[in-house]
């Protein structure tokens, strides 16, 4: 029971994340590899100014700031002038702004972990089972924030504007949408969740260092792929699945060593099975 | 196509050779057991050694004035911490014994050179160590490097006494190859030991995917079996190394959990188990030296973890020591540093035990005398690090401190 609620809350963490990826690609037709890093710089933003003797609400509302910022400037200064070019080289410019993002931040951290606490939130007693209060808060914020995503996509303006974008850009440009300032708002929300996802990513795991985006953004990744890229159901789907079987298989002793290899495993047979994801819209190819 | 197979028979050549030159090597490791009872009898005479020829001066060490004590450690790069500290730590002892006189007058120097923690560097650096006149050394500051250092040191017949790599390896590779610090394994042991002793519900979370790690788990996992004692086991790899709810959420109920691990991991472990509500006392090893900078006040868990030098100690020693090491670097010194700084004066003391009188003395006569001494039943050292012995195989035995961390 207390490990379903941790996959659960692990789970919404991944979801926060896959939710940036597969809006970035649904609208900007992008893989943003620098998506997981843009979780490390949160995570340091947070540290920062709670270094400085801030308030953790002030720090949190820093960290979403700053990330949001962050992902508009990456999107003007690195992926705007290759709108056009080929994916391959968006791609490969994805990759160079995660190495960059990580170097600066050994340069300015150095490579050592640093200790970040937000707070012991502490246990309660449901039956006999013991829950961790953060676990419960990540579930809860991370499900209201998911809800109120997709009251945006698809009651605003703004919202309805990016689904048209993501049918087809061009339709949508002669229907008068600027698309460009379409894909900047699509960056900022999928770096202002991220941010969220720090927040809740250093309460489970209190310590920042310059990698510590890499391995949930390829989970995440991986958990928007299974869900279907581009499906903002199928992101949170995926995450809260691959959460689970992460906790799940780590919890079992024979087969905890191999977690990983059971989570992309999973992705490949829900490939094979279904090579759209969870919830991809087929598409038909017009000759 | 053709070009590519040239290519690939030149690879192949390549590593034909390679495979020889490490065979090579190898092959040295074991005349080492088979040295030992030779040189306990040698050493069994009291006092000053008359039975070697210390006149007889070295190619490279005629032109000495000092006694030149050569290493190599990591100087830049993510390992350089570890160098670094050595290098204070031993540069201490060597002042501290010129200020009082040397050995009959004869100052020691150091000469240090950077290995990045690489074993090729290390053997690189041997080279030139040997050429600028070392006649004895500390050997190298982690386990690969110390183990090419070794090795190299074999052929010459350098006394290598290395103050921190704990891996057998290191002095499997010389008869000469001798350590400060404890071997992975004798941890293992000892925390098996100290916690089947005083608890009854054990857990172990360790790093299956890191050698340090692995090496003292399998030595508790053996000492436990002996014992009779049963424990829970948890484990991670390098690549889910961050979040550590699943491992606190399995041994919350324990009494004591091991962590043979890094200080970085154990204190997210520590952190997990507070956030899990798990009250179980948290027990290490060397590796756990940094952890306080990786806590904080919410992690209520008890820590204590084996170390042979307490920084906080009261004994004089010790407390010169860190006094020292505070003023001259306004750092404190980690058991790196207390490793090497012991490390210079068991090879200055074994020099004295020895009666070695002559400033050029050649490297691998220096080198007999010394493993002589060394392993004899009657020498023994007490620096900051404990009251240590060795047998010939190199291990050194001391008496470890179990600290608690507050």
């Amino acid at each position: 029971m207390s490990i379903l609620i941790d996959g659960l809350s692990l789970g919404a963490i991944f979801a926060l994340i896959a939710l940036g990826y597969t809006m970035v690609y649904g609208i900007a037709k992008m893989l943003n590899f620098a998506h997981g890093d843009i979780i490390m710089v949160g995570a340091y933003a947070i540290f920062t100014t709670l270094s400085l003797n801030g308030h953790i609400a002030l720090a949190i509302v820093i960290s979403v700031v700053i990330c949001t910022v962050m992902g508009i400037v990456m999107e003007k200064l690195a992926y705007k002038p290759l709108r056009g070019a080929s994916p391959l080289a968006v791609l490969i410019t994805a990759i160079g702004v995660s190495y960059l993002l990580q170097s600066v931040a050994q340069i300015i951290y150095g490579s050592k972990a640093q200790s970040v606490s937000i707070g012991n939130f502490g246990t309660i007693d449901i039956g006999s089972v013991k829950i961790s209060i953060s676990s419960i808060i990540t579930l809860v914020v991370g499900a209201v924030i998911m809800t109120v995503l997709t009251l945006f996509v698809s009651k605003t303006n703004t919202g309805r504007a990016m689904q048209a974008v993501s049918e087809d850009r061009g339709a949508a440009q002669l229907m008068g949408i600027n698309v460009n300032k379409i894909i900047t708002v699509t960056f900022a929300i999928g770096s202002a969740l991220a941010a969220c996802a720090s927040i809740f990513y250093l309460m489970q795991i209190p310590s920042a260092e310059p990698t510590l985006g890499a391995m949930p953004g390829i989970k995440a990744f991986t958990a928007s792929v299974i869900g279907g890229i581009g499906s903002i159901p199928g992101a949170m789907i995926g995450g809260i699945l691959l959460g689970v079987v992460e906790k799940v298989c780590q919890s079992i002793p024979a087969i905890s060593s191999y977690t990983t290899a059971v989570e992309f495993a999973l992705l490949i047979i829900i490939l094979l099975v279904r090579p759209i994801g969870l919830l991809g819209k087929k598409r038909r190819e017009k000759v | 196509m053709k070009k590519f197979s040239k290519v690939l028979a030149l690879v192949l050549c390549f590593a034909v050779v390679a495979c020889f030159a490490s065979c090579g090597d190898n092959s040295k490791d074991p005349t080492n057991p088979a040295t030992p009872t030779e040189n306990g009898t040698a050493a069994g005479t009291e006092g000053t050694n008359t039975s070697f020829d210390f006149s007889k001066e070295g190619e490279y060490s005629k032109k000495n004035d000092t006694y030149v004590i050569g290493l190599t450690g990591p100087l830049t790069g993510s390992a350089s911490q570890y160098g670094i500290s050595v290098q204070r730590g031993a540069q201490i002892a060597v002042d501290e014994i010129n200020a009082a006189g040397g050995l009959n007058g004869v100052k020691f120097s150091l000469n240090m050179k950077d290995d990045k923690a690489t074993a090729a560097d290390a053997s690189t650096g041997y080279d030139a160590l040997y050429e600028e006149g070392m006649q004895v050394s500390l050997c190298s500051v982690t386990s690969g490097s110390a183990e090419s250092f070794a090795s190299r040191a074999d052929e010459d017949g350098v006394f290598s006494l290395t103050p921190s790599g704990s891996s057998d390896k290191v002095i499997n590779a010389s008869k000469y190859a001798f350590r400060v610090c404890f071997g992975d394994p004798d941890q293992g042991t000892l925390a098996a030991e100290e916690l089947a002793k005083n608890y009854n519900n054990i857990g172990v979370i360790y790093d299956n995917s890191d050698a340090y790690s692995q090496g003292i788990y399998e030595a508790f996992k053996a000492e436990m079996a002996k014992l009779g004692k049963s424990y829970k086991e948890q484990t991670f790899d390098a690549e889910n190394k961050r979040d550590f709810s699943t491992q606190a959420e399995a041994l919350k109920d324990c009494d004591v959990i091991f962590l043979p691990i890094y200080y970085t991991e154990a204190g997210l472990i520590a952190k997990a188990c507070a956030a899990k509500g798990c009250t179980a006392l948290l027990f290490g090893c060397d590796g756990l030296d940094g952890v306080k900078e990786q806590i904080d006040s919410t992690v209520t868990a008890k820590i204590k973890y084996i170390t042979p030098f307490d920084v906080n100690s009261t004994d004089t020693k010790v407390k010169t020591f860190v006094d020292e090491f505070k003023a001259k670097y306004s750092d404190t010194p980690d058991q790196f540093a207390a490793d090497a700084y012991d490390g210079v004066y068991i090879i200055f003391n074994a020099m004295k035990t020895a009666g070695v009188n002559n400033v050029k003395v050649d490297p691998a006569v220096l080198g007999d005398a010394l493993i002589s001494v060394v392993a004899s039943k009657d020498f023994s050292f007490t620096g900051v690090t404990g009251t240590m012995t060795w047998d010939a195989s190199g291990a050194c035995s001391k008496e470890p401190v179990i600290v608690e961390l507050n």
